[in-house]
């Protein structure tokens, strides 16, 4: 538990939120990772008996004299503020080097929370107003201290092409040249200088079946950043100011 | 906020066992007024007439819970029909999208963004009939965390019993009919008034505050109000400048949502009215230490969980009615309250007052003139 003066951090077990989903009759959490498949139903339970002991241990969670449980309110606020939200923001950046990294920011009136796993720890961060929220999502994007201006370029849905072309330039030679993309070398020689392809998305939680309404990606080389937005298949990137890319940030998540 | 887990099965058999119940009782009570009915006509004299009057008297009786049993279980009977569609619904809207959310699951593309596969889904982890409520075991959060949790769980509305409104009452008729009629009815569930209250030295504070009845008001809902009104009138009696206002003046106040006739009215839905009375009026969760220092200053109105029986009017400790009560005095052992639904003085041994209270959420709405903050 950290707390600062405008931001409140708060830890929760995978097995916790097991525990509280099944108690309060959640049947889905929108977990920014990909929850382990296949577990069968003693496995659950199992898990679920573990973050029962833990909520107990921790003192968030009390038998209530003749009358069921009492569970922290707190506890209880986020994984009911993450289970019944309408929709939320999702982070994600996909370094040329490194782990993948996801983030969902979520709003309800004037605050925001931040939720991000940690192999089997959910971080939770409230922030007291959204503009914090707004700073914090900027500064999750890690965006060099100035930028440069350079040329535009346009290559087919970025999230999936930029990893697979900077494993493997000839595939994505192949891929530029069947989409009828002119400058293909040139765009190629341009990915490979990217050090990072980032996506803020706004997401309609809709059960299983989500649907994008507003997305933004951005790509860097740590010298120039290039924006590009839209639901087509082919995104056009453009370089954009540290400024621009801030006002388009928080015009999203307000 | 409670969550309860119930299986519909278990609803359905409760409401068949309710009909049949009701159904053996009607059967039952026709048996009884026929045999009523011979001996009237092969008595004469002899206090036939008065005998005849209680036993009509106890009829009505039997036949008022015969139907009020058959109301209930058809309510039941409802309401758990109402969980199935609802359950049937959601499964359906599940299947009909979960191959697009295996699409985006395999694939690991962005655009999936939310829900992960979740392995628990329809997992439960409690047994039925097991109460889920909130508490603030966290301390020393900021005070804007407890803020916008106090906004999160916002206090709850006060909801009438089942049977109000559905049942006629009959009037009490004092009755000397069978020997059995005249032993004491079980207390173990009850929270029984207690004899009055003699001058009680074990209370440091206390307050002569007459009980008043919510009778039939808002559609039998009125516990709010009722409490309001009575502690008004207690700050009424100390300086006549502060304004008093009956239950059903405090009602006519109430904003168009501010509660339902016959569920009831949210625990802060006054705080307006009560503004532009010169009132006060602070709605907060606490603890029995927090409780007896607002007791300092002037009687206090908690939401308690509680039981609520008919005819006659009563409490009890078992139930799951929202129900407002004003609190007069916290002694060592026993808390003396004015119960609005009983419209009676209780003296509650401290425990059961704080299991009932507990179960309330440990809410209490602190009303006091502008002029006393």
């Amino acid at each position: 538990m950290k707390r600062d003066t405008d931001a409140f951090a708060f830890d929760l077990s995978r097995a916790e939120l097991y525990w509280l989903a099944g108690a309060f009759g959640i049947a889905s959490l929108p977990l920014p990772d990909v929850a382990p498949l296949g577990l069968s139903p003693d496995q659950v339970e199992s898990r679920q008996k573990d973050g029962h002991a833990s909520l107990l241990t921790r003192g968030l969670l009390h038998r209530s004299p003749g009358f069921g449980w009492q569970v922290d309110r707190l506890s209880a606020a986020l994984i009911q503020w993450i289970a019944t939200a309408p929709s939320l923001f999702r982070l994600e950046r996909i370094p040329k080097e490194g782990t993948p990294h996801r983030s969902h920011l979520f709003i309800t009136g004037e605050q925001g929370l931040s939720l991000e796993m940690d192999g089997d720890t959910a971080h939770f961060v409230i922030y007291e107003s959204l503009p914090l929220l707004q700073d914090a999502a900027l500064h999750w994007l890690s965006l060099p201290a100035k930028t440069k201006t350079a040329a535009s370029h346009s290559i087919p849905q970025p999230f999936t092409f930029l990893p697979i072309a900077w494993k493997n330039p000839q595939l994505a030679a192949r891929i530029l040249e069947e989409r009828g993309l002119k400058d293909a070398k040139s765009t190629l020689s341009w990915i490979s200088s990217l050090e990072w392809v980032f996506a803020i998305a706004e997401v309609k939680l809709e059960g299983r079946k989500n649907s994008i309404l507003d997305q933004l990606f951005l790509c860097s080389d740590k010298i120039s950043v290039w924006g590009g937005e839209g639901k087509d298949t082919i995104a056009s990137f453009v370089p954009m100011t540290l400024t621009k890319i801030s006002a388009k940030i928080t015009k999203m998540l307000n | 906020m409670i969550t309860l887990h119930l299986l519909p099965s278990t609803g359905h058999q409760t409401a068949a066992t309710l009909k049949q119940n009701a159904l053996v009782l009607f059967d039952e009570t026709q048996l009884l007024r026929r045999a009523l009915q011979s001996l009237e006509m092969s008595w004469q004299g002899g206090g036939q007439e008065q005998f005849a009057a209680q036993a009509k008297a106890l009829l009505r009786n039997l036949q008022t819970q015969a139907d009020a049993l058959q109301i209930l279980a058809g309510r039941l009977e409802r309401e758990v029909t109402e969980w199935e569609q609802t359950d049937q619904r959601g499964a359906a809207s599940f299947r009909g999208s979960s191959s697009v959310g295996a699409f985006y699951a395999r694939l690991g593309l962005p655009f999936a963004g939310g829900a992960s596969d979740v392995p628990f889904l329809g997992q439960t982890v409690l047994p039925m009939f097991t109460a889920i409520s909130t508490m603030p075991f966290l301390t020393g959060l900021p005070a804007w965390v407890n803020s916008f949790l106090d906004k999160f769980f916002p206090p709850p509305a006060i909801v009438s019993p089942i049977a109000e409104g559905r049942v006629t009452e009959s009037p009490a008729v004092p009755s000397s009919f069978g020997k059995l009629l005249e032993e004491a009815a079980p207390a173990s569930q009850s929270a029984q008034a207690a004899p009055p209250p003699a001058p009680a030295p074990a209370y440091q504070v206390g307050y002569n505050i007459p009980p008043v009845s919510q009778g039939a008001l808002y559609g039998s809902a009125a516990c709010l109000p009722t409490t309001v009104s009575m502690a008004l009138g207690y700050y009424h009696s100390q300086n006549p400048a502060n304004a008093t206002a009956s239950p059903n003046d405090l009602i006519g106040m109430l904003d168009q949502g501010d509660g339902t006739l016959g569920r009831g009215i949210g625990l802060d839905k006054l705080n307006d009215d009560l503004g532009e009375l010169g009132y006060s009026s602070n709605v907060r969760a606490g603890n029995m230490g927090e409780l007896e220092t607002s007791l300092q200053s002037g009687p206090v109105i908690i939401n308690s969980q509680v039981g609520l029986m008919g005819n006659p009017r009563d409490i009890t400790l078992n139930g799951s009615t929202n129900h407002a009560i004003l609190v007069k005095a916290i002694g060592a052992e026993s808390v003396i309250i004015n119960d609005p639904w009983s419209g009676t003085e209780k003296i509650l041994p401290r425990a059961d007052f704080e299991k009932i209270w507990n179960a309330g959420g440990n809410y209490m709405v602190i009303v006091q003139p502008q002029a006393a903050k």
